[in-house]
């Protein structure tokens, strides 16, 4: 994959996934629902410390692969995968690995926002307090730290103890979103994080995303192009369960080298 | 638009609005040429009131301009254009400038024959050097012709054969400069005219220099990369591509 020749002047100018620190290699992925292949051969390198999109049509596998990454799929009846997904070397889909040690390394946030029925405060430390922590001073730096990470810290430090849910949707969002990074995972997924907020709370999810990247791998699920064009340093297009085309943001939208690429971000996909 | 890069899309509004601008500016580009003509024989015919209509018509070649950047701020603004309809959007801009730069070099051609024909009642001909003017302005009408005809196929075969005549054009030019000031020196009575002439020269080299950017927009829209920055092989490399014409 060739640097970007002209960039706009952003800070990921001239990205090169070859010179990336690399987080997770996905090799010859295969998964099948029963008799259906939902992913067909995928092979990718996704990236340390940097966002990476996946888009495509509904349907093309993109959320399907996202939830992959921690094995969200063994929920699944009738799910088979074959090929091999690693995180930093480790194979994730090793018998002897602990499930929950790999979620815990590979937080994950969904489409709707989902606290738990609990005060702000709870929602944050309660990965925490799983993992048996129960120091209060240590799950009061721990909270402040996540909120102020997810960017909430100022609305919300003086009701901490007032129940997540009569927070407005985008502020639920980072409050999620603060509960997934208090555990410090490796990687974030981001199934669709902002297509139930409105256009204000969206942005500042969006920038959000752009500051946690120096903390963290993130791998986002967008139906929204613009968004994935904002937002992201490499771009994954999928199509029917296959990775069409992935490149450094910049190269994906102004200049794509596959044709299904093309029409589907210029919106001529029939 | 007839070029098989450009398909429509699904909503029927953007392929109308991305029409609209491809075809304003070909006729904007058709005007400049229009222009071009005129002012080519008002030239060789000396006709100052022709010379005066050319330089009326810029007015309107202006206000295209100005219309078509308005057209691409709007779709822009609404419809977010990315990879090819981008970079159409984006040559459009570029080309509009260059088209209207041409119209001012133009203008300033006409200018002189008004100059010379009103306050000093010369011949554009009985100058020397005027062969020279005739040979660029011939020059510079072929380029812009071509660099239209690459843009409005999205040929970039065709666009790419404007490097070697711009370059002929820039050595044309800098032979006839050194001439004229040869026979300035020779003759200081006729510098006023001389110059007059060395100015309408220097715009006709100026058109060859916007026809060539075009032709770099064109190549942008097709290729998604920047012709200026491509190093030289790798431009033969993508010349080779369309069949050696370099």
């Amino acid at each position: 994959m060739s640097s970007v020749n002209v960039a706009l002047d952003r800070e990921n100018r001239g990205l090169n996934l070859e010179e990336e620190k690399i987080a997770i290699h996905v090799r010859d992925w295969n998964l099948y629902y029963g008799q259906k292949q939902a992913l067909n051969k995928i092979n990718m390198v996704l990236p340390e410390n940097r966002v990476t999109a996946f888009i495509g049509p509904s349907g093309c596998g993109k959320s399907t692969l996202l939830r992959c990454f921690n094995r969200m799929n063994d929920l699944v009846d009738g799910v088979r995968v074959e090929g091999e997904i690693s995180l930093h070397g480790q194979d994730i889909m090793e018998k002897t690995l602990n499930v929950s040690v790999l979620r815990r390394k590979v937080g994950m946030v969904f489409q709707k926002p989902n606290p738990f029925p609990k005060s702000i405060y709870e929602n944050v430390a309660y990965g925490l307090r799983l993992q048996g922590e129960n120091n209060r001073s240590v799950l009061d730096n721990k909270v402040e730290w996540a909120l102020k990470g997810a960017g909430i810290w100022n609305e919300v430090k003086d009701r901490l103890h007032d129940n997540a849910m009569g927070l407005s949707g985008g502020q639920q969002q980072r409050v999620v979103i603060a509960r997934a990074i208090a555990i410090e995972p490796e990687v974030l997924l981001l199934d669709e994080p902002t297509s139930a907020l409105d256009p204000i709370s969206t942005l500042s999810i969006e920038e959000l995303i752009f500051d946690l990247k120096e903390k963290f791998t993130i791998l986002i699920v967008t139906h929204n192009m613009q968004q994935a064009a904002r937002v992201s340093d490499y771009t994954a297009f999928m199509y029917m369960g296959e990775l069409i085309e992935y490149a450094d943001t910049d190269t994906l939208f102004t200049n794509p080298s596959q044709k299904q690429t093309e029409d589907y971000i210029t919106g001529r996909f029939g | 638009m007839d070029s098989n890069i450009i398909t429509p899309h699904i909503s029927r509004r953007y392929n109308q609005d991305l029409e609209n601008i491809f075809n304003k500016v070909l006729a904007m580009g058709g005007h400049v040429e229009e222009q071009m003509t005129r002012a080519f024989e008002a030239l060789r015919k000396s006709d100052a009131v022709m010379a005066r209509e050319v330089i009326g018509l810029d007015r309107f070649i202006n206000r295209q301009e100005a219309n078509i950047d308005e057209m691409c701020v709007r779709v822009l603004a609404r419809q977010q254009p990315a990879a090819i309809d981008l970079r159409l959007i984006m040559a459009a801009l570029h080309i509009v400038t260059d088209l209207e730069r041409v119209g001012d070099e133009i203008t300033k051609l006409s200018r002189v024959v008004i100059n010379l024909r009103d306050s000093e009642n010369v011949d554009c001909a009985s100058i020397p050097g005027y062969e020279h003017l005739v040979e660029m302005t011939v020059c510079a009408q072929e380029m812009l012709k071509i660099t239209l005809d690459a843009f409005a196929n999205l040929d970039v075969k065709k666009a790419l054969t404007l490097l070697p005549k711009e370059a002929a054009a820039d050595e044309e030019y800098r032979a006839a400069q050194k001439l004229m000031r040869e026979h300035m020196m020779a003759h200081p009575e006729q510098i006023p005219s001389m110059l007059d002439l060395l100015n309408a020269l220097r715009a006709m080299e100026r058109v060859t220099d916007h026809s060539l950017n075009i032709a770099e927009h064109v190549f942008y829209v097709v290729e998604g990369s920047d012709m200026r920055q491509i190093s030289s092989e790798r431009l033969a490399d993508i010349a080779n591509k369309y069949r050696e014409i370099l």
